[in-house]
């Protein structure tokens, strides 16, 4: 691809990867169904899930407009399960213990600049914030022990995941998601299987 | 707390570990094996889904430091009994004579106090009771020779567009050979290109411990006990290993062994005999030569990224599929030591993206919705290559605690320029035979796969942990098995090794024991 001929869209605008779910298995499909109807967990609090909300509109502004996941219940499904137990590299926190801190401190810097909720912030503010993280350690006074380039690139590192969990941005992407029990059986240049995206690209051929 | 007796209690249920068991409940002794996570059942406890399988991954806090920190979750770790070869790719191949004699022929590392010649017999062995499919002509022999399955057809797009790029840019290629079945054995289907290989594999048709060595053992007697975290390894006061201590339930409990076997990876493996320090051994369990925990290795594993007109569609079949060795000891050729194997390497979305954010804090919103939205039309392949062996990468223990108090792994790592070399090497070649394809190569995404040493083997010990049948040489009934015996850190897939080699301690583990028995 070059930067002329790129989609800024999707090559595949009517693909449905779960057009196919019945075709699952039956592990898969209770997976995927419980990912899209998320339940509430029980460690995010209303105020942590509006900040994470508005961070994540920030960060993935188009792909919002595509992924049909409620990324506030999932994350907080993945919490409560235990699922971010483990340290990132080159910290001393779980992933759990930064995300929370970082949701709670982000408020506390967008109080002590603007007087308001980070979500109440006009995106023009909320993105002077972020960017601030980025690399840096953050304000002082509020960032103490967890950096803000910590929470920054944590919670940036689980938000892609479960963007990237997500059947409508599989879709999307034309990627063909679970493939059991039927698998792939078309192969050799340019051969797809009757139950993949179409392919986009038969001009080139 | 209760307490049981038995001839061998190992700790850790993966690829080394079970082998081991299985070898010895057959030769009729009385085995324990405990394992930290769960006897997960592939069609039941699997999916077809990257984030859901994150569960076979460790997730435990480690800290992970130094000047290049590794990731210590996905390739460098597996949780459940399997280990992580539920999850590998299952490209299995031999070390290459000359990787057990680095120091010797390249001044570099430190040669193995084995050949290849005396790990041969059980590459042969593992060879067949792993039912590797692979080409009837394999053009390199040392690394592996006459599969029992006949290779895979079903090539990838992936695959087909790396293979013709090394051959135009005359490099010799083959199928891989792979611990996954390209034809029906027994009861398991072969294998029909669902892709998730590294989610482990639903269909079973990827050998695994979960469908091997775990069900010879169960067979055979052995008592396998999951989600039992080990946290102490006691001792007498002559000195010898006497009982595991662990937690199940909350609770803790004991066996009493007359031999005890550590097979519990690279970083769980040292922890446990630091955390096993006493008055005998102040410094930590078979510890006098100050070398536990230290020499920790790994691979890189680097993805070099091109775009193609054409769709290509890396998610369709196993992810590793074809490679080369031509580049394994080119180091010579380029003024650096020992080298590099290239393969194709498909990748599932959160791994491609993930990948991408991991190596370019700035690729979120926007840059990596236009990087993802050409998915399809990406050819991806990664090269593994050797990391040089240094005192200063070790696992230590750290002053935190983790939730049943146990004091949390710190593991530190740095690269040597020697690796940097090789890094830069291969990006320079991987991008050369994609652009020989027809691609226009885009990202060099910096990884690592495998986790080795920490408790090398050797004859003196002054210099080493244990002998080559992971004997310590401080406490004569306590073995280590796996990778963390590994003096260096061949660029060849480690896992054939470590079955192979546990294999060769099997046998000597229970002649060992039957003579200390009485």
């Amino acid at each position: 691809m070059t930067k002329d001929n790129h989609p800024s869209k999707t090559y595949y605008p009517t693909y449905d990867v779960l057009s196919q779910k019945n075709e699952w298995d039956n592990v898969t499909q209770q997976v995927i169904a419980e990912r899209l109807h998320s339940k509430e967990g029980n460690v995010l609090s209303a105020s942590h899930k509006r900040t994470l909300q508005a961070l994540a509109k920030c960060l993935f502004p188009s792909h919002l407009g595509e992924q049909t996941l409620s990324i506030s219940m999932v994350l907080d499904q993945r919490i409560t399960n235990k699922k971010l137990s483990t340290f990132p590299r080159g910290a001393r926190f779980t992933k759990e213990e930064i995300i929370i801190q970082g949701l709670e401190n982000a408020e506390r810097e967008s109080i002590f600049h603007y007087h308001l909720p980070f979500s109440q912030l006009d995106k023009k503010e909320q993105l002077s914030i972020l960017e601030s993280w980025k690399g840096n350690d953050g304000e002082e006074t509020i960032w103490n022990a967890i950096k803000s380039h910590l929470f920054y690139s944590t919670l940036t590192s689980e938000l892609i995941k479960i963007i990237y969990a997500d059947p409508h941005i599989w879709s999307t992407i034309g990627f063909a998601g679970p493939a059991y029990p039927r698998g792939y059986y078309a192969f050799g240049p340019h051969q797809f299987d009757e139950w993949e995206a179409k392919p986009h690209d038969e001009n080139l051929l | 707390m209760t307490r049981t007796s038995c001839d061998v209690c190992i700790v850790g249920a993966g690829a080394a570990g079970s082998v081991v068991a299985a070898h010895l409940a057959k030769a009729g002794l009385n085995v324990f094996m405990l394992d930290a996570g769960p006897f997960r059942s592939p069609e039941k406890d699997f999916a077809s889904d990257e984030l859901e399988m994150e569960k076979l991954f460790w997730d435990e806090p480690r800290i992970s430091e130094g000047q290049d920190p590794l990731d210590l979750y996905r390739s460098t770790s597996g949780k459940g009994v399997g280990g992580s070869a539920v999850h590998y790719t299952a490209q299995l191949l031999r070390f290459h004579p000359s990787d057990f004699q680095t120091k010797t022929s390249e001044d570099i590392g430190e040669d193995w106090p084995i050949s290849y010649e005396d790990v041969e017999p059980y590459y042969k062995q593992m060879t067949k009771r792993l039912s590797l499919s692979g080409p009837s002509t394999f053009p390199w022999k040392e690394f592996g020779d006459h599969f029992p399955y006949p290779a895979h057809h079903d090539l990838s797009n992936n695959t087909l567009k790396f293979r013709e790029g090394l051959e135009r840019a005359g490099y010799q290629h083959s199928v891989s050979p792979l611990a996954i079945l390209s034809a029906p054995k027994a009861d398991r289907h072969p294998c029909i290109n669902r892709g998730f290989c590294e989610e482990g594999c639903m269909p079973d048709a990827k050998t695994t411990p979960l469908n091997t060595f775990i069900p010879e053992g169960l067979k055979a007697g052995v008592t396998l006990i999951s989600e039992a975290t080990a946290y102490r390894i006691t001792t007498d006061e002559h000195g010898r290993a006497t009982s595991v201590l662990y937690l199940l339930d909350g609770k803790q409990h004991e066996i009493e062994a007359t031999t005890i076997v550590i097979a519990a990876y690279a970083i769980e493996t040292p922890r446990l005999l630091l955390a096993s320090s006493s008055e005998t051994f102040p410094n930590g369990l078979a510890n006098s030569s100050d070398l536990v925990g230290k020499y920790l290795l790994t691979n890189m594993n680097d993805h070099v990224l091109a775009t193609f007109p054409e769709e290509i569609r890396m998610y369709r079949g196993n992810p590793v599929q074809a490679l080369t060795m031509d580049t394994y000891l080119c180091g010579v050729k380029y003024g650096f030591k020992r080298g590099f194997i290239m393969n194709s390497y498909g990748l599932r979305p959160i791994r491609l993206a993930t990948l991408f954010f991991d190596n370019d804090t700035k690729c979120v919103g926007e840059r990596l919705r236009e990087r993802m939205l050409d998915y399809n039309h990406y050819v991806s392949i990664a090269m593994l290559g050797e990391v040089i062996p240094q005192h200063q990468n070790a696992v230590t223990l750290s002053n935190q605690k983790d939730q049943h108090g146990l004091p949390i792994p710190k593991v530190t790592f740095s690269h040597h320029p020697n690796d940097e070399s090789i890094r830069d090497k291969a990006k320079d070649v991987m991008k050369s035979v994609l652009k020989k394809a027809g691609g226009t190569p885009l990202y060099h995404l910096k990884a690592h796969a495998h986790l080795m040493g920490g408790c090398r083997m050797g004859s003196n010990p002054s210099d080493s942990v244990v002998t080559s049948y992971g004997q310590s040489h401080d406490v004569e009934n306590l073995f280590i098995v796996g990778s963390p015996t590994f003096v260096t850190a061949p660029s060849a897939n480690p896992t054939l090794t470590v079955y192979s080699l546990a294999q060769r301690s099997a046998e000597y583990i229970e002649s060992y024991t039957k003579r200390a028995k009485g």
